[in-house]
């Protein structure tokens, strides 16, 4: 592969990042192409040397997700950290097993709660259904104005189980930005 | 050598390299290519990540010829994180060691 190949093919990888990290990073391996030319080697040789640009590119590309990470710690909306932590696991195999078990077991808690918030509101608008399309809801032995009062209390629960399950994980979430970061050291190419 | 294990010891190489000199990338990629196998590429995101962590700083300087190269110098958070980095490296040895001569003289008997 040609310098200017080399180059183009690592900013095409890189366009995800902002202008001027992918400046910063051509100048350095440009000059790493000009110092080594100066030095009476080949340009393929080169080239051949840094590694694959794809390589070189997601080494990077992981470095700058785990650093994002920790800028945006405070991030209100837990779920799309949760699922960035496991999109960076799954660029690596390695941690890929223990951040999606982690990841994917806190993300089901959080269905649970929103299942359960779908099914007290359920339960609340249950004699306005009855209402409006009668066949399609069967209350059984249970009074139909009971239903909103259980609805009521179910999402009362789950508001507190909510703000319990946001306390908790978020102590679980900085465990595994932490854990990410202590090992992606060792992933990076 | 196993890639895994060499990852984890570049750092410990490039900050032992800067608590020496400033270097600049190619420099350090040389110097660490004489003593161990590496893709040479490996050093640049480990100099980024090191910067981003204000382990090293960086200036431009004049060449005699071509551009100006960008060196790295080693910050006061970057040598303790190298201290660090050696005891535990110096630990991890002696300890592998007092194993392997364990090892030996359980196989001589």
């Amino acid at each position: 592969m040609t310098r200017d190949n080399y180059i183009k093919k690592l900013q095409n990888y890189l366009r995800k990042l902002p202008q001027s990290e992918i400046e910063e990073i051509t100048y350095e391996i440009n000059m790493h192409f000009e110092e080594a030319i100066k030095a009476g080697r080949n340009e393929m040789i080169v080239a051949d040397a840094l590694g694959h640009p794809k390589r070189l590119a997601s080494a990077i590309l992981l470095e700058y997700d785990v650093s994002q990470l920790s800028s945006d710690n405070t991030a209100l909306d837990k779920f799309l950290l949760i699922m960035r932590i496991i999109g960076i696991g799954f660029k690596n195999i390695i941690v890929a097993p223990f951040l999606l078990t982690i990841g994917l077991i806190v993300f089901s808690i959080y269905l649970i709660v929103f299942s359960f918030y779908l099914m007290g509101g359920t339960f609340v608008v249950a004699p306005i259904i009855k209402y409006i399309a009668p066949a399609i809801v069967s209350t059984g032995p249970i009074p139909l104005m009971l239903y909103p009062v259980i609805g009521l209390v179910v999402l009362l629960v789950t508001k507190k189980l909510h703000q319990l399950l946001s306390k908790y994980s978020s102590g679980i979430i900085n465990y595994l930005i932490k854990y990410v970061k202590v090992d992606y050291k060792k992933l990076t190419l | 050598m196993n890639t895994q294990f060499k990852k984890g010891l570049l750092d410990l190489c490039v900050l032992s390299i800067l608590s020496h000199e400033d270097c600049y990338g190619y420099d350090i990629v040389n110097k660490v290519l004489e003593y161990m196998e590496i893709s040479e590429g490996s050093i640049y995101p480990l100099l980024r990540r090191f910067k981003k962590e204000d382990y090293v700083s960086s200036y431009l300087q004049e060449s005699d010829e071509g551009p100006p190269r960008k060196y790295y110098k080693i910050t006061t958070l970057g040598r303790e994180a190298y201290e660090d980095l050696l005891k535990d490296w110096n630990d991890f040895q002696n300890s592998i060691n007092r194993l392997l001569e364990k090892e030996a003289t359980n196989d001589q008997r």
